[in-house]
């Protein structure tokens, strides 16, 4: 019996699945008509970004604030003269204005700026804010107080760099002017850099805050600076200082009237870490002009990101330090999302010590180091899996990404190379040098980071074969202890490349505070001298073409690879492009569209 | 009692001392402050170095830095006078408002999500406690154990996959196969199948009665496009307020009283008319009308229940206005649901976020904008309380358990008392006693923030200002964050010993 019943009741629950497998039940039938019907008009009101920190300050230009993700939002919400483009280069900015170079001698600079550029609050963009500018960034203000260890002297303005601006003299002229001329005192070489995305700051708000009057186009805060009164000066440093600072992990802004935009957007509000800009209607340029209404910033830890992509709660992310994971992660999403590859200025190096008495003293050794290290094989397996365009990184002062490396590396044999290990070479290069034994190296690394230690691994390998003893030296404290002599045979760790001309001097110059080696070659430090100094951008390349080659044939040391970098968006969107540099995505995110 | 109080907080006044200490030396030793400069070349690198060296302090030796930090807090315990900031972080900020940020983000986040687990984990785990050793009970012992051993961090992805990722996907256009149905209606069926028990035929009806019912139910709301427009509606409602009197009428007075279950009918047919008023006065309010309402609501129910109840006018006014409060939520759901579809629009159709505290720019009515921070609370309240429900039914089957065996328990039976009674009043009641320890801990633990929770979907709590800070070797929001946690364990634990002694007359305090 109840067999029977258990046996009709199966048949008939299979039957009934039989049969509904068919059909289905629910769903919209007008979302399809509804989506199918956009055209190319139909463009979403907003554009949302992930960072993974979310902003300090409005004002990136001092010590403490000076970060990529203000970085980020500057690129929408300040122009200036020139700007880093996707070729690592710089590129003028029209909107804002024009400039040229009138003399080498005093090495001289005019500036025009547009008409019509104002600060979103109506005031016009001109001679105060550049005056300000100056006065913040040439360090000609020293408090009086001296730090008791270094001995050097404080500065009213807490400023990142002084670099550029302490060889400019003050910048003549008269309140309201649009025009203005930057004359130096001694040539530098990054002239064109200066004026960039994120320096002028309203000079009206800051004088006003300070408890100046801004009337009359700032003339109270020109006088001040002009006069160098220091009373007057003290309580506008001080809010050129922080007054623009956000509150850490940005609950909310600061009142919007403290931050007037020069940029095609504008900052409107922040909650809980994102922060929303909306296009500035007082902008005046057509360029750079915003395409869409509101770029939202949303602070989401890059682990995170993929998920946050995919779900469509942001629709750009640009993780540093991406892995394969990542990649994959990304590629699976599918064809709704597109992933953008390429490589980043930031590049992997061993550096060498090499003073007298050091390990790697002799050229020789140096040079079967340098031959024994397996670069082809990192770039295998930490680059091309990600970008696989990726490739062995032979310079020091460019990498891949940028236009000229090409250009540069042509002009530099001895820096030529496809970094295959060449274990032979090494041990004839160390019988050479006369080394019998095996030649013990302490390769100390960033005890924190997995990849460092993977690339240690790699080197130990492939370099206990050739005649090396390799020690790993994991070391938590590993960026104090690189001034340290004798502390390190060889350490491995990253530089992040700017871009601009002269700032690696410091790394290759004889006694230069980041030539943590002990490197030292006449002939680097007389062309260095002659590229700091040098003003036009023309001569830059065949001088640094003969750098490379004096850096490579010394070996000053072993560079591995530049950085992977990927930008992933969602398929809607149109112009993201990657930029190298450290202006970073969102570049040209004025021109960004995405359909809804 | 007042000796008890003194005593303790100077204790803990040096134990905190003592604890302050060791963690400020622990942090400021566990790694280099400047680690993240390593690698930058650029000029800014010695300003920046200079000015984290000030705001830092690190130019002073570790000890008189110490006593430095503890300048700071001095300064927020002298009442007036200095400014109170708790230190630097490294940029140079003020502490104190991160931590006010910091706290209020980690209340909103982890509050509903532990007393959703204490209430869950208390329930089922009664439920095992008293059918100890069926299928039931090893489901759920299966089950919390499993939830023990997940680590956050996975369930939280799975979570954003399905929960958010695939949801939003499917909610875009809502439909399943007749064949899925089928399937979840079996699923449910062996569910309560389980849950009910009984025997063989008894399940077997269950089991038949729940399969069938939950694929009807889900058929229903997809051919009427449910899932695309939400809501209870005014028939819902009815049905929902008749069953919710009676379920309340069940577990706190049972069905020997009728005039107990008419005041309850009674104070649902208010609550269901008071329903129909709200209709239009709820269309944008604000928490005051909202509370107002209830509040006006919970007293006519009150007072209605307690005029029907007669004889049993107490019991029934309690009732009466447990049910007010309990339709005044159902009617806040109600219209949250109601507001889905335009918020969903808003949110470019993809409604449930994997990331962040609530939408960037929403604007829109009161109930759009508490489901936006309702939908970002869900995945994160489902990690948490799927954690944390595990221990709460684990203890809470042992205490029952332990109770259940006790004299005074077959005595009540044996009195004639009905089972009801006996469980809710005798046993519960008892068994509670060490659940209050429990509780105390953890709402301490509350106020430390979920650190990976946190972290893992875009929050700016406790959590993620400890980690930072860690991270960044930055004694001044570890230490901020040190100093609340650490107060609030030991405040905390004083009060559960007090607590303790009220609900256990055989301890005193002395």
């Amino acid at each position: 019996m109840r067999n029977k019943r258990t046996m009709s009741l199966a048949a008939l629950s299979i039957g009934a699945l039989m049969l509904s497998a068919c059909g289905s039940a629910g769903g919209t039938s007008d979302s399809d008509s509804a989506s199918s019907s956009g055209s190319d008009e139909n463009l979403a009101s907003t554009i949302t970004m992930a960072i993974s920190q979310a902003p300090t300050a409005y004002n990136g230009n001092t010590a403490a604030t000076n970060a990529v993700y203000n970085t980020y939002v500057d690129n929408l919400t300040s122009s200036a003269f020139a700007a880093f483009a996707a070729s690592g280069n710089l590129e003028r900015n029209e909107d804002f204005g024009t400039y040229e170079k009138t003399s080498d001698d005093p090495l001289t600079v005019k500036y025009t700026i547009n008409e019509d550029a104002v600060w979103s609050d109506g005031t016009p963009i001109d001679y105060d804010d550049v005056l300000l500018s100056w006065a913040a960034m040439s360090g000609t203000h020293p408090t009086g107080e001296t730090d008791e260890e270094t001995g050097a002297e404080a500065d009213l303005f807490q400023a990142s760099s002084t670099n550029g601006f302490a060889q400019l003299k003050m910048i003549e002229g008269e309140a309201g002017d649009k025009e203005f001329e930057a004359v130096f005192e001694d040539p530098y070489a990054d002239w064109e850099a200066m004026f960039t995305t994120g320096l002028f700051m309203p000079a009206h708000i800051a004088a006003e805050q300070g408890g100046l009057s801004a009337d009359g186009d700032g003339a109270e805060l020109i006088d001040a600076i002009k006069n160098d009164d220091r009373d007057a000066l003290t309580p506008v440093a001080e809010f050129w200082n922080t007054g623009w600072a956000y509150e850490a992990d940005l609950p909310s802004l600061p009142d919007p009237a403290l931050l007037p935009s020069s940029g095609p957007y504008k900052l409107d509000n922040a909650v809980n870490g994102t922060l929303t800009v909306v296009k500035n209607d007082k902008y005046w340029g057509e360029e750079r002009e915003g395409q869409t209404d509101t770029m939202v910033f949303k602070t989401v830890v890059d682990e995170e990101a993929v998920q946050a992509l995919q779900n469509g709660d942001v629709d750009v992310i640009d993780p540093s330090s991406p892995t394969v994971d990542t990649k994959t992660a990304l590629e699976q999403i599918g064809e709704t999302v597109t992933v953008d590859t390429g490589q980043s200025l930031t590049f992997s190096h061993v550096d060498l010590d090499q003073r007298p008495g050091a390990v790697f003293e002799d050229l020789k050794v140096r040079q079967a180091f340098a031959a024994c290290i397996p670069r082809a094989d990192m770039v295998d397996k930490f680059v091309t899996p990600v970008d696989p365009e990726g490739s062995v990184l032979n310079l020091h002062e460019y990498q891949p990404a940028q236009e000229d490396y090409q250009t540069v590396l042509d002009g530099a044999p001895a820096a030529q190379g496809d970094g295959v290990a060449d274990l032979e070479k090494a041990k004839s290069l160390l019988e050479e040098a006369g080394k019998t034994e095996p030649v013990k190296v302490s390769m100390m690394f960033a005890s924190t980071s997995q990849l460092r230690a993977d690339q240690v691994a790699l080197v130990k390998d492939s370099c206990d074969q050739a005649g090396f003893e390799i020690t790993p030296q994991p070391e938590a404290e590993w960026s104090a202890k690189l001034s340290q002599p004798g502390a390190w045979d060889a350490v491995v760790f990253g530089w992040a490349g700017s871009g601009l001309v002269a700032s690696g001097q410091s790394i290759y110059v004889t006694g230069g505070e980041q030539n943590f080696g002990g490197y030292t070659n006449e002939k680097v430090d007389s062309l260095w001298d002659d590229i700091a100094m040098n003003t036009d951008a023309e001569q830059v390349v065949p001088l640094k073409s003969e750098l490379e080659q004096m850096l490579a044939e010394t070996q000053y040391n072993v560079v591995l690879y530049a950085n992977p970098n990927i930008t992933a968006y969602s398929s809607k969107l149109e112009g993201v492009e990657q930029n190298p540099t450290q202006t970073g995505v969102t570049w040209n995110a004025y021109s960004w569209t995405k359909q809804s | 009692m007042f000796y008890f109080i003194a005593k303790r907080t100077v204790i803990s006044f040096f134990i905190m001392l003592a604890a302050t200490t060791l963690m400020y030396f622990l942090t400021i030793s566990s790694g280099d402050p400047f680690e993240d400069l390593g690698e930058t070349s650029g000029p800014e690198k010695a300003a920046t170095i200079a000015a984290r060296t000030a705001a830092m302090n690190l130019d002073v030796a570790p000890i008189p830095r110490y006593f430095l930090w503890l300048q700071d807090v001095g300064h927020c315990l002298v009442p007036g006078g200095i400014s109170c900031t708790l230190g630097q972080d490294r940029t140079g900020a003020a502490v104190l408002p991160q931590l006010e940020n910091a706290m209020g983000s980690t209340l909103r986040l982890v509050v509903v999500a532990t007393v959703l687990a204490l209430v869950l984990g208390v329930v089922v785990g009664i439920v095992t406690a008293i059918r100890q050793y069926s299928t039931f009970d090893y489901s759920i012992t299966f089950v919390s154990f499993l939830l023990f051993s997940l680590p956050l961090f996975w369930l939280s992805t799975l979570l954003k996959q399905y929960l958010a990722i695939d949801l939003n996907t499917w909610l875009d256009n809502p439909q399943f196969s007749y064949l899925t149905i089928a399937l979840i209606g079996v699923v449910a069926g062996v569910i309560w199948a389980v849950v009910v028990g009984g025997d063989r035929r008894r399940r077997l009806v269950v089991f038949a009665v729940a399969a069938v019912a939950t694929a009807l139910g889900l058929y229903l709301l997809l051919v009427t496009g449910w899932f695309v427009t939400p809501g209870f509606g005014v028939i819902g409602m009815l049905v929902s307020a008749a069953g919710i009197a009676v379920l309340w009428t069940a577990l706190l007075a049972g069905f020997r009283r009728r005039r107990v279950l008419n005041a309850a009918l009674a104070a649902a047919g208010v609550s269901f008319a008071g329903y129909l008023v709200s209709i239009q006065l709820l269309n944008d309010p604000n928490w005051l009308v909202l509370v107002a309402l209830v509040v006006v609501l919970a007293i006519i129910c009150y007072v209605v229940a307690g005029l029907i109840g007669g004889p049993f006018r107490a019991q029934a006014a309690r009732i009466g206005v447990v049910i007010a409060v309990s339709m005044s939520l159902l009617i806040v759901v109600d219209r949250l649901l109601q507001a889905y579809p335009t918020l969903s629009a808003k949110a470019g159709g993809r409604p449930i976020p994997t990331t962040g505290s609530q939408s960037a720019n929403l604007e829109g009515t009161f109930w759009e904008i508490n489901l936006d921070y309702a939908l970002h609370l869900i995945l994160p309240t489902i990690a948490l309380t799927l954690i944390s429900f595990a221990t709460y039914t684990r203890y809470t089957r042992a205490s029952q358990l332990d109770v259940m065996n006790q004299d005074y328990i077959r005595t009540a039976r044996a009195k004639g008392l009905s089972e009801r009674t006996v469980l809710v009043k005798h046993a519960f009641r008892n068994a509670m006693i060490p659940i209050t320890t429990l509780m105390a801990f953890d709402f301490a633990g509350v106020l430390g923030g979920a650190v990976i929770t946190e972290q893992v979907f875009g929050w700016n709590g406790m959590g993620k200002l400890f980690v930072d800070g860690i991270n960044a070797v930055d004694p001044g929001p570890v230490m901020a964050f040190f100093l609340v946690v650490g107060t609030a364990a030991v405040l905390f634990n004083m009060l559960a010993d007090i607590a303790y002694a009220f609900l256990d007359p055989r301890i005193t305090l002395s």
